[in-house]
């Protein structure tokens, strides 16, 4: 159930959620740092400056609408279906048969 | 003489920079826990501090011009010593920050707003003061108080927008501050020396230019600056008795331990 602060009511301001990146460096990558709760993007930027940065040097700084992320959901099964298949490690046994194979290929009863 | 006059017109004008930081810094760190929401509320209070380390660096050049000790020229002056603008001592609204504090979001907004331009006005002047080690501090200040600017033009801004019942408040808030504003922008009664002495240059176009800047900022969303009005003139050190117990709160542990290091 909704609780009344959560409710938009006609007419009332909102806030609305934002996800908060900074580049620490010009060749670094944007990594997370933070959520925060704006009531519009120029002032989700000066908040995420006032609140998770403000005793860091960065090079810059974004903040995405929550909304606007597109989210895959953490019960997607994808994420959790066996994948070592796609790894080489998964694919040692190989070695092992071709060489067996090789061996078998170089007897006296097969070189004919 | 000569010496005499600069010495006490830039201790008038150092007065006027510490204790007007001081006040509105006080005044901005009670609504620590209070602002409208959290992430709010951390940037307000980090306003507060910005414009309490202001204060501090104005209180050391005016302990190195004067002599005396920066905490006691901050703690320890009484309030007819003060020369803050009456404006930036009033509450935040009914209530104290410790008992049932009805504050007025929207009166602290337009007061910081106020002030904010004065800021701008008057660091566009102290930056090319004729007292270096000023200029010098004024320069560095500057570079924060942008920030300060952003901040509230942005709540402005968003206000405006968020229709005539919110805008409407930010008026009647407007007319509130502006009420005790008439001493806001003004260099007090050492202005003429402040200039000639190039202490603050152009101190006397102060006024026309803070009155310009805010018209600026406002007509744009609707709004205006009405009438400047206030009895007292806290330039020359004419108080409220809401200052007075802003210096108790504020000074209470400083003057339980005198001499204590902190």
């Amino acid at each position: 159930m909704a609780t009344e602060a959560s409710q938009a009511r006609a007419g009332e301001p909102v806030l609305g959620a934002y996800e908060v990146f900074a580049q620490t460096s010009e060749r670094g990558a944007m990594e997370w740092q933070a959520s925060l709760l704006a009531g519009s993007p120029a002032m989700a930027l000066m908040l995420a400056r006032e609140n998770f940065l403000r005793r860091r040097e960065i090079f810059d700084l974004w903040v995405v609408p929550r909304e606007a992320i597109a989210r895959a959901g953490g019960a997607d099964e994808w994420f959790r279906l066996p994948k070592t298949y796609r790894e080489v490690s998964d694919y040692q046994y190989l070695v092992g048969k071709w060489r067996q194979y090789h061996q078998q290929a170089m007897t006296p009863d097969t070189m004919a | 003489m000569e010496a005499d006059r600069y010495h006490r017109a830039l201790a008038e004008l150092l007065m006027q920079l510490a204790d007007d930081d001081l006040v509105v810094a006080t005044r901005a760190g009670e609504w620590l826990g209070l602002a409208p929401h959290l992430e709010e509320d951390v940037a307000f209070s980090s306003i507060a501090q910005d414009e309490m380390g202001h204060a501090a660096t104005y209180f050391g050049l005016l302990a190195a011009v004067q002599g005396g000790d920066r905490d006691d020229l901050a703690h320890l002056r009484p309030a007819m010593a003060r020369r803050n603008s009456v404006m930036l001592e009033r509450p935040n609204g009914p209530g104290t920050y410790r008992e049932a504090p009805h504050f007025d979001w929207a009166y602290a907004l337009a007061r910081h707003f106020l002030y904010d331009m004065l800021e701008r006005v008057r660091l566009d002047r102290v930056v090319q003061s004729a007292h270096r080690p000023l200029a010098d501090a004024a320069a560095k200040i500057r570079r924060e108080e942008r920030y300060h600017t952003q901040h509230h033009a942005m709540w402005l801004r968003d206000i405006a927008r968020s229709g005539p019942q919110y805008a409407g408040r930010l008026q009647l808030a407007l007319d509130r501050a502006a009420a005790d504003a008439a001493d806001l922008a003004s260099a007090g009664p050492m202005a003429v020396e402040m200039e000639a002495l190039g202490l603050l240059p152009d101190a006397s176009h102060l006024a026309d230019d803070w009155r310009a800047h805010v018209v600026l900022a406002l007509d744009p969303l609707g709004w205006s600056l009405p009438p400047l009005g206030g009895a007292l003139n806290g330039r020359h050190g004419e108080h409220t008795q809401d200052l007075t117990r802003m210096l108790r709160d504020l000074g209470e542990v400083y003057r339980s331990s005198p001499g204590a290091s902190w």
